[in-house]
């Protein structure tokens, strides 16, 4: 266990910047992109709409899109320490589990055999991709073998093997169909740009259910994560639990990828720092979690729309470039200890 | 975790293995060079292979199919060779070179190469494909290394940095390719491991490194099976542990190498073989090898035949076939593995 | 006077001899060099749509092509269509089938210098082979080989008149074009992307040889890039184009949706205009840039007035 008790004032302290964090990258995502609007307008235009462009633009544009990526964020966060709770591997992640490819295949696969398909099927296509990738990745690092055989190693090489398998089947289908793939290039890479409020309010009660869940289930996690013959003395039903909250991590991170495609590594970053801040509580560190993943999904789409104005850069390679390195010096400590 | 040393893998049943599989690799290989795109009477064939048969049967034989059924053969032994060698060394069955590194820096200097210098000559990419996979594994082994620590190279550690560091070349070259313009996709095909336009000069490029290296790889069953031993044990039988695990690598990685600049990276084959030789065979390194180098070769043969003759005149990449086999097979071993 | 040495008046006859035989001898610059022909051919297989346009319109039809209409490519560009029925397909772009090239026996073989540069060598060996910048040429590169691919096909002085008819429409729609029309935005739209075209592209300086302004110019090294709905309202064009393609939906129809979509002024105006992304962006040869040129004249974006239906968004 790391920092057992943090005082009182501390915690308060930690939450009340997480929040700050989060409105800051709220009004930032509002007022800056293709075209700036000054903040005492960007407030005023929201409680009073007219008819004006700038107007438009923050409630047809800005809003729908900074809500998915908080909304995305905070999901792919809270999937990741659900995941690495649950499997007392420092290493669960969406991304590593294979959920991402899975998704971005399923888009692909949609985009090249059926290209008058609406894109409103993309998000269920995704969903279904995801979730077949993460169980063929989860059930392939638990061996049947033995129970407690998921170490870090275990799961890094399954998800190495889907991601390879379904990046396989993504170069045939590029190679077999090469024009028509071109364009799904951009989604493969994981965005939020022009995400609508439809497309919001399609994942949003998957997104905002499975968040009020974890938040509930926050303390059977830390049951869970003493080890399962521990939770056992301790009267949990083990094998229930982990599968409710492993479904859940998934379903989080599946419903996230439907609509802003694969963001690799905030379900990995975003726990690590929330625990280094106020230890292994789920309690404390789920809620963290959220909101620090929100921020940082926001605040990497800001980057994503302003570096290159008013091209944008797909916000998945920003955080990819900026998770990567975590992942190699997480992997080095992780090996150590092995 | 390998195969046990089991009485009924014996040196009899070793050599009968090989020569069958010899036997097939011949068979395919003359299979191979009879089968095309285009129809060549099997008569017109035999002619042309002793330097009769007119001019286009000679043409497709000699100059098109033959360098082809060449490079194969050099490039599948020498992944498997690099496969063998590296699971004997992080002594885990799961190891290969797609995991170390080797592919993803590959990929990734094919990508910026291309990109920095369209205009550059011809049989360019392989050599900064090579180059790439130097640099990628160098860099795994650099930051797996514990600077200072009594042990120098846990290989559990190396496992996972080689996962990690390749997840972070793989989003750079992502990056790269997203921002990149239209056709580098289709000049990259060569990465997805492909043996299609392999001619002589290719051939003679393989030749060498596959005429040192090979040998060099048998030589080392010996280390090899000590290394299997564990640290302590190979230690007590007077080995210098982190010589001899670096001196394997290196071979390993030189294999991968220069088979990179052949045929791209032939995802899995390095997997794939090495574990078929040991249930052919068992776990012993000076049996294990050669059978895994001509399985090696058998797989790869086989891939490029089938992609050849599957929809013509369409190729579909040897690398292909082998990672869309290998993978699944890879998680099964996961799965099967304590 | 002295006779001339025999050895001289011989190497003086070998030296004409050799004179002539270059001036004979058929030399034209490619992307991957030099390529030397002794005489004019006419078996020729090509590998890039733009070349198959350019040898349609001088009269040859090539012995192969990669056509790629395989497992689902989107295949040859529609205006082509009905013209390659008969031509034998060589495999992808990605990875013609050498083993086809080499039984069809080409007299030349016609590649791009980027995408098949790398198995260049090996075309080489079964053909004299000309690797032109097809895929990331300028209309001047592609006018340039449409006049290099004459000589080598013994249809120089078609491919002149070609080129001068092309040139002669070009500057015939340039006096229809209205004066101080506002610049216009060209863009692809596919299902999932809107990807602008700057005055450094290919359509994107065509349009502008057309005597329109491309509101555009790249970004960096990057002649085409991807926008969002909100960089497009940032943009505000008067005028826009876009490229699309009838067996897709486009994500533009997706963004009509939006209350930003009608407050674009082209959208207000009335100016946006619609072209098949195939017929466009793929051919890239003079049978193309023809129909371009008609295309652009008879959906009235030269004059800047409202398209008729067949050009315009509205379905």
């Amino acid at each position: 266990m790391r920092k057992a008790g943090l005082p009182q004032s501390g915690r308060v302290l930690i939450f009340t910047g997480a929040w700050l964090l989060l409105l800051l990258a709220l009004l930032a995502s509002l007022a800056l992109g293709a075209s700036e609007i000054p903040l005492t307008r960007v407030a005023q235009l929201l409680f009073a709409p007219d008819d004006s462009t700038d107007s438009l633009v923050v409630h047809a544009l800005r809003l729908p899109r900074t809500l998915v990526a908080g909304l995305a964020g905070a999901a792919l966060a809270v999937s990741g320490l659900l995941l690495q709770g649950v499997t007392r591997n420092p290493l669960a992640d969406p991304g590593i589990l294979g959920v991402e490819a899975g998704g971005a295949c399923a888009i692909l696969v949609m985009v090249v055999f059926f290209p008058a398909a609406p894109s409103v099927l993309f998000v269920p296509a995704a969903f279904l991709g995801g979730v077949l990738a993460a169980a063929a990745a989860y059930s392939a690092a638990h061996s049947a073998a033995n129970s407690a055989g998921l170490t870090p190693l275990r799961l890094a090489l399954a998800g190495v093997a889907v991601a390879s398998l379904l990046g396989a089947a993504t170069r045939s289908v590029q190679i077999l169909f090469e024009t028509r793939a071109q364009g799904a290039l951009f989604a493969l890479s994981g965005s939020v740009a022009g995400r609508t409020w439809e497309q919001l309010w399609q994942v949003a009660p998957w997104l905002g259910l499975g968040l009020v869940l974890a938040l509930l289930f926050a303390a059977r996690v830390n049951v869970l994560a003493l080890g399962e013959d521990i939770a056992s003395s301790l009267g949990a039903r083990t094998a229930r639990d982990s599968a409710v909250l492993t479904a859940l991590g998934v379903v989080l991170a599946a419903g996230s990828v439907s609509v802003v495609g694969p963001i690799g590594f905030v379900g990995l970053l975003v726990p690590h720092a929330a625990r280094a801040l106020v230890g292994a509580d789920h309690r404390l560190s789920l809620p963290l979690t959220a909101l620090l993943g929100a921020a940082f999904l926001i605040l990497a789409d800001v980057a994503a729309r302003v570096v290159d104005r008013p091209a944008e850069t797909p916000v998945g390679i920003l955080v990819a470039a900026a998770g990567a390195p975590f992942f190699v010096l997480l992997a080095r400590r992780i090996g150590r200890r092995a | 975790m390998t195969v046990p040393f089991s009485p009924r893998f014996t040196s009899a049943r070793a050599l009968l293995v090989a020569g069958i599989l010899a036997t097939l690799t011949m068979l395919l290989s003359v299979l191979a060079l009879g089968l095309g795109a285009v129809a060549t009477p099997a008569a017109q064939v035999w002619a042309a292979l002793w330097g009769g048969g007119d001019s286009l049967t000679r043409q497709l034989v000699l100059e098109l199919r033959l360098p082809r059924v060449g490079v194969s053969l050099l490039c599948g032994a020498m992944f498997a060779a690099s496969g063998a060698v590296m699971q004997g060394v992080i002594r885990n069955p799961l190891a290969s070179p797609d995991l170390i590194g080797v592919g993803a820096g590959a990929g990734l200097a094919a990508t910026v190469f291309l990109l920095a210098w369209p205009a550059a000559p011809p049989g360019g990419l392989p050599w900064a494909a090579l180059a790439g996979a130097w640099g990628g594994f160098g860099l795994v082994l650099l930051l797996s290394r514990d600077w200072g620590g009594a042990d120098g190279l846990p290989p559990v550690r190396l496992a996972l940095v080689g996962v990690a560091v390749s997840a972070a070349l793989g989003a750079v070259q992502h990056l790269v390719l997203v921002r990149a313009p239209d056709g580098l996709g289709s000049a990259l095909t060569f990465l997805t491991g492909t043996v299609y336009g392999a001619d002589a000069e290719r051939l003679w490029r393989v030749l060498p490194w596959a005429l040192v290296l090979l040998p060099a790889s048998l030589l080392l069953s010996r280390t090899l099976d000590v290394l299997n031993l564990g640290e302590d044990l190979a230690t007590g039988l007077g080995t210098r542990v982190n010589p001899a695990r670096l001196l394997s690598l290196g071979v390993g990685v030189a294999l991968a190498g220069a088979a990179v600049t052949g045929a791209g990276l032939l995802g899995f084959v390095g997997l794939l073989a090495p574990h078929l030789a040991r249930l052919l065979v068992g776990a012993k390194h000076a049996r294990t090898l050669p059978v895994s180098l001509l399985l090696g070769a058998l797989l790869v043969l086989a891939a490029d035949t089938l992609g050849r003759t599957l929809l013509p005149p369409l190729e579909v990449p040897a690398g292909l076939l082998t990672t869309l086999v290998g993978a699944p097979y890879f998680l099964y071993l996961l799965r099967r593995s304590a | 006077m002295k006779s001339r040495s025999p050895l001289k008046t011989t190497l003086l006859t070998l030296s004409a001899l050799a004179l002539l035989s270059s001036a004979l001898a058929l030399t034209v610059k490619h992307g991957r060099g030099t390529l030397e022909l002794a005489a004019p051919v006419k078996r020729v297989v090509e590998l890039e749509y733009s070349f198959l346009d350019t040898l349609l319109a001088l009269g040859i039809t090539p012995v192969g092509g990669a056509l790629g209409t395989q497992g689902g490519d989107r295949g040859a560009p529609p205006y082509l269509r009905a013209r390659t029925a008969n031509i034998p397909a060589t495999g992808s772009r990605a990875q013609p089938s050498l083993e086809t090239i080499a039984a069809l026996r080409p007299q030349l073989i016609l590649a791009d210098a980027f995408v098949q540069g790398e198995i260049y060598p090996q075309l080489a060996k079964l053909a004299p082979t000309a690797a032109f910048q097809s895929r990331r040429g300028s209309l001047d590169d592609l006018n340039a080989q449409t006049l290099a691919i004459g000589r080598l096909v013994g249809r120089e002085a078609a491919a002149k008149q070609v080129l001068a008819d092309q040139q002669g429409l070009i500057l015939k729609a340039r006096t229809l074009a209205k004066k101080n029309a506002p610049p216009f935005v060209a863009a692809v739209a596919t299902p999932l992307s809107l990807t602008v075209h700057t005055d450094q592209s290919f359509v994107g300086s065509f349009l502008e040889g057309l005597g329109r302004r491309n509101a555009l110019s790249p970004k960096g090294d990057q002649t085409q890039y991807e926008l969002s709905l909100e960089g497009l309202v940032a943009l505000n064009p008067q005028i826009l184009v876009l490229f699309t393609a009838p067996d897709e939906t486009p994500i533009t129809e997706q963004w009509k949706e939006s209350p930003l979509w009608q407050k674009l002024s082209a959208v207000q105006l009335g100016r946006v205009y619609v072209f098949d992304r195939d017929n466009w962006t793929r051919g890239r040869g003079p049978l193309a840039l023809k129909l371009m040129v008609a295309q652009a004249i008879e959906s009235r974006l030269l004059v800047a007035a409202a398209p008729p239906a067949a050009y315009s968004d509205k379905k």
